[in-house]
């Protein structure tokens, strides 16, 4: 993350008049010397004419997050999940999940627009084996916990602290 | 959120939860038109980060995050008479101590009353995660300075390592202005979402550091069970094997027999590859009868993808911090060779 959120909220409510005098000019020093706190200032400004403009058009985002969505991997979780099962969401937050996944879909389609490299479809030397099913619906594999586990243990670059010992979890030979 | 006069704000209306998407935004637009420092800037720089982990004495806590799971450990490290030493204790979950010195990597489960040693390789430990020859790093990577942050209450410059194709992952790492001592990486997918972050939450100098500090806190260990690694390479594998799908840039660093309760049947030959920044293993077992319905995943929460399936008469695995599409093509490009006699 480029900035402390704090920043972003001070910049906010500088914006709405409501920052207090003893941060504001603190915040406006800022804005001089940081070039990411300048962009900060003309993307908030950006933003929120865009809000205002009700003379856009109708952007049809939501269908292009929706493809986008429908065009992710599956995700296949390992064991149990720990995570507590999800609360409703109330009006608040859903706004705000939609708001954060329409600025997601904005950074896939930049990172997307500005970086060459593997093609849609990346050229796989053929084996003369059937290309594996799609991928699987929530199906967990129970091999996978072990082989991360020995992955982390063997490979000398990722953090194999974070490995237990079990005896499933322990290579030797 | 400031829209000036009109009447709302914008972090009224999308709520705070658009901060951070605001930053990455901010971050993301900043990166791509940051540009790449000059080799030899990169190469110094670089050089001053692996300097800096590996001869600085310092301390302090760190933790490893990846999507909601978080683990914290706390790191001792010094240079003594030369030699340097580092001392990791896990502080969540069941105990675990990690020691290395000139010689070897320790890692203690006093649970078990086992001892895991590993000897012939440097394995990275945050925050020494870059190695000679820093040169790996830029046939692959861009290296360039994308603006400041504050860890562990310092102020840090940001240093983006960016993938020059879809084959890897980027990292950045954050390293104090005044000790270039890294005090947070960040592993990004392809969309710049965080992956999994190392990062300091307080770290201090500490020079000079007594060794006593950091010896292991096991002094029974004499008795436990030790387990030696990496375990030798099978004495003669009856087939060969290639990866015609081998990303550019990564090489083979290590190769071993391997077994595991949890996968009974013949030892898996494990090789690792690695471009310096990110690696993967490759599994590779004869079948016994067994058949296997080939899987691919992203793992969720860590940079880790995973595929698995068959080549002849053989079960391959792909795991590791690469791009998901990746792993598919390396095991779906692998031949296995029977050897004739």
């Amino acid at each position: 993350m480029v900035m402390e959120d704090m920043e972003l909220e001070r910049l906010s409510a500088a914006m709405d008049g409501e920052l207090d005098d003893e941060n504001l000019p603190r915040l406006l020093g800022g804005c001089r010397h940081d070039p990411d706190l300048q962009q900060s200032w003309h993307a908030f400004h950006l933003i929120g004419e865009t809000l205002r403009d009700s003379r856009l058009p109708p952007a049809r985002l939501h269908s292009r997050i929706a493809q986008a969505l429908k065009d992710e991997p599956t995700v296949l979780v390992p064991g149990k999940s720990s995570m507590a099962p999800p609360l409703p969401l109330d009006g608040v937050s859903q706004r705000r999940w939609l708001a954060m996944a329409a600025a997601i879909a904005v950074v896939v389609l930049t990172t997307a627009l500005l970086r060459p490299g593997l093609p849609n479809n990346p050229v796989i030397a053929q084996n003369g084996q059937s290309a594996p099913a799609a991928i699987e619906n929530g199906v967990s594999d129970k091999d996978i916990q072990t082989f991360v586990a020995l992955h982390r243990q063997g490979s000398p670059l990722s953090e194999f602290q974070t490995v237990d010992y079990t005896p499933q979890t322990i290579a030797q030979r | 959120m400031g829209t000036g006069k009109a009447g709302f704000s914008i972090l009224k209306v999308l709520g705070k939860g658009i901060i951070p998407v605001i930053g990455l935004l901010i971050s993301g637009v900043g990166q791509a038109g940051s540009e790449p420092e000059p080799v030899g800037e990169s190469l110094s720089l670089l050089s001053r980060l692996s300097h800096a982990a590996h001869d600085q004495s310092y301390r302090g806590t760190y933790v490893v995050q990846r999507g909601s799971e978080m683990e914290s450990s706390k790191i001792l490290h010094a240079r003594i008479h030369g030699e340097e030493l580092t001392r990791i204790e896990v502080l969540d979950g069941r105990p675990r101590e990690i020691t290395r010195d000139g010689k070897e990597t320790r890692c203690y489960y006093p649970v078990q009353h086992k001892i895991r040693i590993e000897k012939g390789y440097t394995r990275h430990l945050f925050p020494a995660l870059i190695e000679v020859p820093y040169e790996q790093y830029l046939r692959y990577y861009d290296v360039s300075q994308v603006g400041m942050n504050r860890v562990a209450g310092r102020e840090c410059r940001r240093i983006l390592l960016r993938a020059r194709d879809r084959q890897r992952f980027d990292h950045e790492f954050c390293a104090d202005v005044d000790t270039d001592l890294i005090l947070k990486a960040v592993t990004y997918d392809q969309h710049h979402e965080p992956l999994e972050t190392l990062l300091f939450t307080e770290v201090s100098e500490d020079d000079p550091m007594s060794a006593e500090l950091l010896k292991p806190t096991y002094p029974d260990s004499i008795q436990w069970k030790k387990v030696f690694f990496p375990p030798p390479v099978a004495d003669h594998l009856s087939y060969q094997w290639d990866i015609q799908a081998l990303p550019p840039g990564f090489s083979k660093i290590l190769q071993m027999s391997i077994q595991s309760t949890a996968v009974p049947g013949a030892p898996f030959e494990h090789l690792v590859f690695s471009d310096g920044l990110s690696s993967f293993s490759v599994f590779i077992r004869p079948l016994q009868g067994e058949g296997f319905r080939p899987v691919q995943a992203r793992i969720q929460s860590s940079a880790l993808s995973y595929y698995s399936g068959t080549v002849g008469q053989h079960r391959i695995v792909v795991v590791g911090e690469v791009p998901q599409e990746v792993v598919t093509a390396i095991g779906q490009s692998m031949t296995i060779t029977e050897e004739t006699h």
